[in-house]
């Protein structure tokens, strides 16, 4: 047995984003553990500095060339980088606001960071490689990161029933998405989607890799939040602490985009199967999502919700670029998820202003007169629910225009009026937000708030960057992208380990 | 006479089997079901206890035990799967070229140091201390709340 | 098209009042604060007004240097760079120097800076003084962005951007609840618009994006006006449906700011923000923003006649509705925001035969005239304690002279005393180009949809005489001094000032934010703004301070007849001002002696009719008993339920699909689930809890969805028969 083909070509260069983001969040852990301080500020800086040359790193891989090494598991492209880029900014923004947040909720829990820090690395890792198994892999270390995550706050029973929702769903969630990655194997002999995608290109649509397809879709459908897939949402966002559920709402939504866009592009020849579902999901997804938002009166239920609404207008963004390549690319997409990510966070952020002393109310009447208590936070808060309902300046409008103008140029007008329809009707429970805010103040017995730190302060600033930044650069900035395309690295030949490895033992 | 076509055509040679498994599948269930439904129903107190060796049982079966034990269950399941895979490693190490064996070695010393700093972690917050409330060193807890803000004192539930 | 150089500083009439802005958000409340209530204030409310008016000088400037090209030249555009720049989207920062965006930049900053000086006045016990200049500013920014930009896409930001802060100004005595939900319902009935507007605006991005090559659209500004407008009779042959649909699309927008039936249900409770915002945003500039967008797409929409037949009905209806709806009204406020959908209907009226530029012709005179009444009125509820019922004032003229006489000029021009007041000419400029035209989609009885909607304008022209005759009446007629046998209001305690702080009692809020009865209850016992002490027997009116006065003087003069004649009386200044050319003299069927005629007896008979209603004493079925009311007055009064039926029928639809989504979610797919449970438990008795939340139910619906996903890839497989 010939194992020496089994060493593959190896390139830390484009391993070096995730192996800081790894190291960073080992070294904060064997911090954490020799000195247990009062505070976590050392292991905040180290994390920070960690997430910083990450990004440094991936700044500076930006131009390159795509390539794949470590035997085609790991894919370095411009899309794959961007996504990556964006998952780093917003682990750091989130940490950025979670030490007030921990201290006022007395959760000493300082494991927080290097879990978060993992989690990312997995999200990283799934969209960093079209190795369906590296996808599976990534998916479970940003999963299992968030179910400790979610259950953090071991006190509350919300959290910990989040915690558990989340973890049975996921599981289950998981099971669909080995299940279809078997399926495919079956039929592809590969976990390669380069290699899957010419497969199913070279042959007819079988029932095995059309099941499989749709279980993977299941999978990954759970991740992103999908209509109908989507109910674990609302109560994991509401019971898990309000840093974490900032996060998990950026960070893994990413990370399942990126894995699905990659995966719908391997499957593309399959397309007369899933088009028309997915077209349905994203229909569902949005209408959905903003419907249900109409009638909750907590206001991290209600961004649950509405996040579930923004996975669907992403939806739309990916079947628009998806069915007119080479007119309509992913830079819709891809500026969403930038702007999505930054007032998302930044929306949390404030919300996690309700936590005072170990309580923390997040239903809209305890927001009341948050206007008088942190009016630079109240005021970023107008300026993200701004951009989630899509009003001009945000990026959040230029994010809707794009994928709106999107959808119309691929011939999906629609989604695109959908989208309008919906965008507008999410304005009720935004304004609802909003009017919570700032309406009653000084009552005798107004709710209590957690003192606006720097750091809550600083978050804040930097999502108001993003948000109004990317709305007044919305050129140079989806330009500075550059066309994300996800097309197969040209010329290189694409090494499968499991394949080659069948073929060695049947000899 | 059709259908026995199809399923002789989906199942082949294996049909045999299929009808072994329908017919112990349909027997197993009727016996359970006719019992279940024929069978004479007299529920008494002392019936329906549960039968602990002849001795009056004491509490209830269904009550929460010390999740050390699942703590230490976990643990060892990650120690059984770290075997497997220094196993598995290892038959492939020993007829490999010298390259092979630096790359792997390299790999897997990697591995073990993530694995050991792993260790070193649940010793160190006492998670195999089995007498002692495993939990974060108590410089870490800050001085309990002075007290838990009254909210909305009584109007809000 | 080049960029004169001369033109570039247009981008300061944009930037002055952001800078205003700026300031006062940043350093407004330190300014107050240091200068202390009494000097601070005022001083907030200068460097507040300054940048309007400097704007205002900018503007007259460059439109003095426009007005010395030749007529076909008079555009230029200002580029300050580019934008967005993406595939299929180039959108520079440009703004666009013509006379129709000259003219509107003149009324915005003109009668802006008129406003912001009497609201120095108004809002001088205001607490939060500098927040309230801060959204102003920011909102004559918006309208500047809205009326200069030279894309659709810059246009759209200054209307979202106006609509955000004619939110924020709705709302801005945020502690009450009601006026939350009035800037809620704003908002949101707006956003119905801009969906239209959004939608017409990307269908033409598409078409333009998809046709670039057949019609030689290029570089980097195929956006721009200048291109879409220059291509639109291509566009016209290609897809003549398209056209048409954009066109009422566009102008599902315009309904949705400019308040037209059945959109206008917004306008009226926008009145629950300060006063100098209703002469500003809800009278005079932001909702004819929906005029200007049809004025500026004019040549598009002019195409297809279909689209301007509905427009002109469209604006028929809101004039109808508007006046009637205004007989009933007691609120002088409410009256006043009446008269401003109906004369808006006007304007769409205008737009809609044709007649684009008197369509303008109103905005302008209207700008003036509602402007000088809602600040007229603004003025009679500051002398009455804050008390806005028309039913306590009466005498009024006695008291407050100034504000009577500069008040009956505005009433002179909106009834339309012929030729010596500028409403005259403008609603003759309407109604004239509407009964003349010649050419339109067909209406009823022989007659275009145009000049339909042209008679309707008179009928309703009749009515706007009656009903603002009343109101002056009401307020500053007879010699009651209706006040005086006023019981204090239910409010149990007198509040004293913005200053005290309600005592709010919490109530929990099992209905988020749709406010249950009880909250809404509780909130309008705490309605503590704008009240100073309680109208008593005892109140003595006195004439607002100077800073008040002024506008209204100036406001007043030029609402006088020589403005109107001087645009548009018989040399059409304005008319070629804004199509430039010559205007051609239209022969309808209609002489224009008759016209006037029909005028003058339309005014004399509304005039008439209400001084022998009104004039003598107040009329008993006019009291503050309900039941006294004559039952049309009072179904008038009550909108006719319309507003009932769209708006709160709107809500609880939305509510309920909201509700029934949520249920479907969790309830009755639960109920799926755990079917022969729930049967077995309610037929022994028990009363099923909803139960939500079980993981378990959760697990089954993603099962469920899972095989459907599966079962429906299957079943394409097997029937679409792929490749």
């Amino acid at each position: 047995m010939n194992v020496n083909a089994l060493i593959p070509t190896v390139d830390w260069r484009a391993l070096a984003p995730f192996t800081i983001v790894v190291c960073t969040g080992i070294v904060a852990l064997i911090i954490e553990m020799l000195r247990p301080r009062r505070n976590n500020n050392l292991v905040v800086g180290v994390s920070l500095f960690g997430l910083l040359v990450a990004g440094w790193s991936l700044f500076g891989m930006l131009g390159g060339p795509s390539d794949e090494s470590f035997a085609g598991m790991i894919l370095n492209d411009r899309f794959g980088q961007i996504l990556q880029l964006v998952m780093v900014g917003s682990c750091a923004v989130c940490f950025l606001f979670s030490e007030p947040y921990l201290r006022e909720k007395r959760i000493p829990f300082a494991e927080f960071y290097p879990l978060a820090l993992w989690s990312t690395a997995g999200g990283m890792l799934m969209v960093s490689s079209k190795h369906l198994l590296m996808v599976f892999l990534g998916l479970e270390l940003l999963s299992i990161s968030l179910y400790c995550l979610a259950g953090m706050s071991r006190y509350e029973s919300k959290s910990e029933e989040s915690a558990l929702k989340y973890f049975l769903l996921g599981s289950f969630a998981s099971a669909f998405l080995l299940m279809g990655i078997a399926f495919i194997y079956g039929e592809t002999a590969s976990l390669h989607l380069g290699r899957i995608s010419e497969v199913l290109g070279a042959a007819s649509a079988s029932p095995l890799s059309t099941i499989g397809a749709a279980m993977v879709l299941v999978g990954l459908g759970f991740k992103l939040a999908l209509v109908p897939f989507h109910q674990w949402t609302p109560d994991v966002y509401q019971g898990a602490p309000t840093n974490v559920t900032a996060f998990m709402a950026a960070v893994s939504k990413v990370a399942a985009l990126g894995a699905l866009v990659r995966f719908l592009w391997a499957i593309g020849t399959l397309d007369t199967v899933w088009f028309p579902l997915m077209w349905w999901v994203a229909v569902a997804t949005m209408t959905v999502g903003n419907l249900a938002a109409l009638v909750q009166n907590d206001v991290k239920r209600t961004l649950g919700y509405s996040s579930i609404a923004h996975a669907g207008y992403l939806l739309v963004g990916v079947l628009a670029a998806f069915s007119a390549p080479g007119r309509v690319s992913l830079d819709a997409t891809a500026f969403y998820l930038i702007s999505y990510a930054a007032m998302t966070i930044g929306a949390f952020a404030v919300i996690s202003l309700t936590a005072s002393g170990q309580h923390e109310g997040t239903r809209f009447y305890d927001v009341r007169g948050l206007w008088k208590r942190a009016p630079w936070a109240a005021g970023c808060l107008v300026v993200f629910l701004c951009s989630l309902i899509g009003i001009p300046i945000t990026s959040g409008f230029f994010g809707k225009l794009l994928i709106f103008q999107a959808a119309f140029d691929a011939g999906l007008p629609a989604l695109a009026v959908l989208l309008a329809v919906n965008s507008a009707i999410s304005t009720y429970y935004y304004l609802g937000i909003i009017q919570a805010a700032f309406v009653t103040e000084e009552g005798a017995v107004a709710p209590r708030f957690g003192k606006p730190s720097a750091s809550l302060n600083l978050a804040c600033a930097v999502c108001l960057a993003g948000v109004l930044g990317a709305g007044l650069f919305a050129g140079p900035l989806i330009r500075g992208m550059g066309t994300a395309e996800v097309g197969p690295p040209v010329g290189v030949p694409v090494q499968d380990p499991l394949t080659i490895h069948t073929k060695n033992t049947s000899d | 006479m059709l259908g026995r076509g199809i399923f002789q055509a989906v199942f082949g040679e294996f049909l045999p089997i299929l009808l072994l498994m329908l017919v112990a599948a349909v027997v197993a269930g009727a016996m359970v079901t006719l019992s279940w439904v024929l069978g004479p129903k007299k529920d008494t107190p002392y019936k329906s206890s549960t039968y602990e060796c002849g001795v009056t049982p004491v509490g209830n079966a269904i009550e929460r035990f010390p999740i050390k034990f699942y703590l230490v269950a976990i643990l060892f399941v990650l120690f059984d799967i770290e075997v497997v895979f220094l196993w598995s490693w290892i038959t492939v190490f020993k007829g490999a070229t010298i390259q092979y064996q630096v790359f792997s070695g390299v790999a897997v010393g990697i591995y073990l140091v993530l694995w050991i700093i792993g260790d070193a972690y649940v010793i160190k917050v006492g998670a195999l201390e089995w007498d002692e409330e495993p939990q974060v060193a108590p410089e870490k807890l800050l001085p309990t709340p002075v007290e838990a803000p009254t909210i909305a004192a009584g109007s809000h539930s | 098209m080049t960029v004169p150089n001369e033109f570039s500083t247009v981008w300061w009439i944009v930037f002055l009042p952001l800078l205003g802005f700026l300031f006062q958000a940043l350093l407004g409340k330190r300014l107050v604060e240091t200068l202390g209530a009494k000097f601070g204030r005022p001083a907030a409310g200068a460097i507040a007004v300054a940048p309007i008016g400097l704007a205002f000088l900018l503007g007259a400037d460059l439109t003095s240097k426009l007005a010395q090209l030749p007529e076909h030249a008079r555009a230029a555009v200002s580029t300050l760079g580019p934008w967005m720049s993406v595939q299929g989207l180039q959108v520079p920062f440009e703004l666009r120097v013509d006379p129709l965006s000259m003219t509107m930049v003149l009324i915005i900053t003109g009668i802006g800076a008129l406003i912001h000086l009497y609201a120095i006045g108004y809002m001088a016990q205001e607490r939060d003084f500098p927040r309230f200049f801060t959204y102003l500013n920011l909102f004559v920014a918006a309208m500047l962005v809205l009326v200069l930009g030279n894309n659709l896409v810059l246009t759209f930001v200054g209307w979202e951007g106006v609509g955000v802060c004619s939110y924020l100004l709705i709302g801005f005595w945020y502690r009450d609840l009601a006026n939350s939900k009035a800037a809620n319902k704003a908002f949101i009935v707006n956003r119905v618009g801009d969906v239209g507007f959004a939608l017409g605006m990307f269908w033409i991005v598409h078409l333009l994006s998809q046709n670039r090559e057949t019609l030689a659209v290029t570089g980097e500004r195929w956006l721009s006006y200048d291109t879409i407008l220059a291509v639109s009779p291509r566009l016209l042959e290609m897809f003549p449906t398209a056209l048409f649909w954009i066109s009422i699309l566009l102008f599902i927008g315009a309904m949705g700011k400019s308040a037209q039936f059945p959109l206008y249900v917004w306008l009226p409770d926008a009145m629950a923000g300060p006063t100098p915002v209703s002469a500003l945003i809800h009278a005079a500039t932001m909702v004819t923003s929906g005029v200007y967008l049809l004025n500026r797409m004019s040549p598009w929409i002019a195409l297809s006649p279909a689209a301007m037949g509905i427009i002109a009905i469209v604006g028929a209806v809101t004039a109808l509705v508007g006046a009637a709806i205004a007989f009933g009204q007691t609120d002088i406020k409410t009256v006043l925001a009446y008269s401003t959908v109906s004369q808006l209907g006007y304007m769409f009226i205008a737009c809609g035969v044709g007649a684009f530029w008197a369509g303008m012709f109103h905005v302008i005179t209207h700008a003036f005239f509602k402007a000088l009444l809602f600040l007229g009125s603004g003025a009679v509820i500051y002398a009455m304690a804050h008390q806005q019922d028309m039913r306590h004032y009466g005498n009024l003229r006695r008291y407050l002279p100034i504000t009577f006489a500069t008040m009956a000029v505005g009433w002179a021009a909106i009834v339309g005393v012929p030729f010596l007041f500028s409403g005259f000419w403008s609603k003759e400029a309407v109604l004239g180009a509407a009964v003349n035209q010649t050419h339109g989609a067909t209406g009823a009885f022989g007659l275009t949809a145009g000049q339909l909607a042209g008679w309707v304008g008179f009928a309703v022209a009749a009515m706007t005489a009656f009903y603002m005759t009343r109101m002056m009446l009401l307020t500053f007629g007879t010699s009651e001094e209706r006040w005086r046998d006023a019981v204090p209001d239910h409010h149990a305690e007198p509040v004293h000032s913005h200053e005290a702080d309600a005592d709010h009692h919490d109530v929990e809020d099992v209905e988020g934010f749709f406010f249950s009865d009880a909250e809404m209850e509780r909130a309008s016992m705490l309605e503590v703004h704008e009240e100073h002490h309680d109208l008593d027997s005892h109140h003595t009116p006195r004439e607002v301070p100077w800073v008040m006065w002024v506008p209204l003087v100036l406001l007043a003069v030029g609402s006088l007849g020589f403005v109107g004649s001087w645009l548009g009386g018989a040399n059409h200044r304005l008319e070629a001002w804004l199509t430039g050319h010559a205007p051609h003299e239209a022969h309808g069927p209609v002489a224009h002696n008759l016209l006037i005629g029909i005028s003058a007896l339309a005014f004399v008979s509304g005039v008439g009719l209400a001084f022998w209603l009104y004039g003598k004493k107040t009329p008993v079925w006019e009291g503050m008993d309900d039941k006294k009311w004559n039952p049309l007055q009072l179904f008038a009064r009550r909108q006719f339920g319309i507003d009932a039926i769209l708006s709160d029928g709107t809500v609880r639809l939305g509510g309920i699909v909201g509700a029934v989504c949520f249920a479907l979610d969790r309830y009755v797919v639960d109920g799926v689930v755990n079917g022969v449970g729930v049967l077995a438990r309610s037929l022994g008795g028990a009363v099923r809890q909803p139960q939500t939340g079980y993981v378990r139910t959760y697990a089954t619906l993603m099962q469920y969805g899972a095989v459907a996903l599966v079962a429906y890839v299957v079943y394409r497989l097997m029937t679409g028969a792929p490749q």
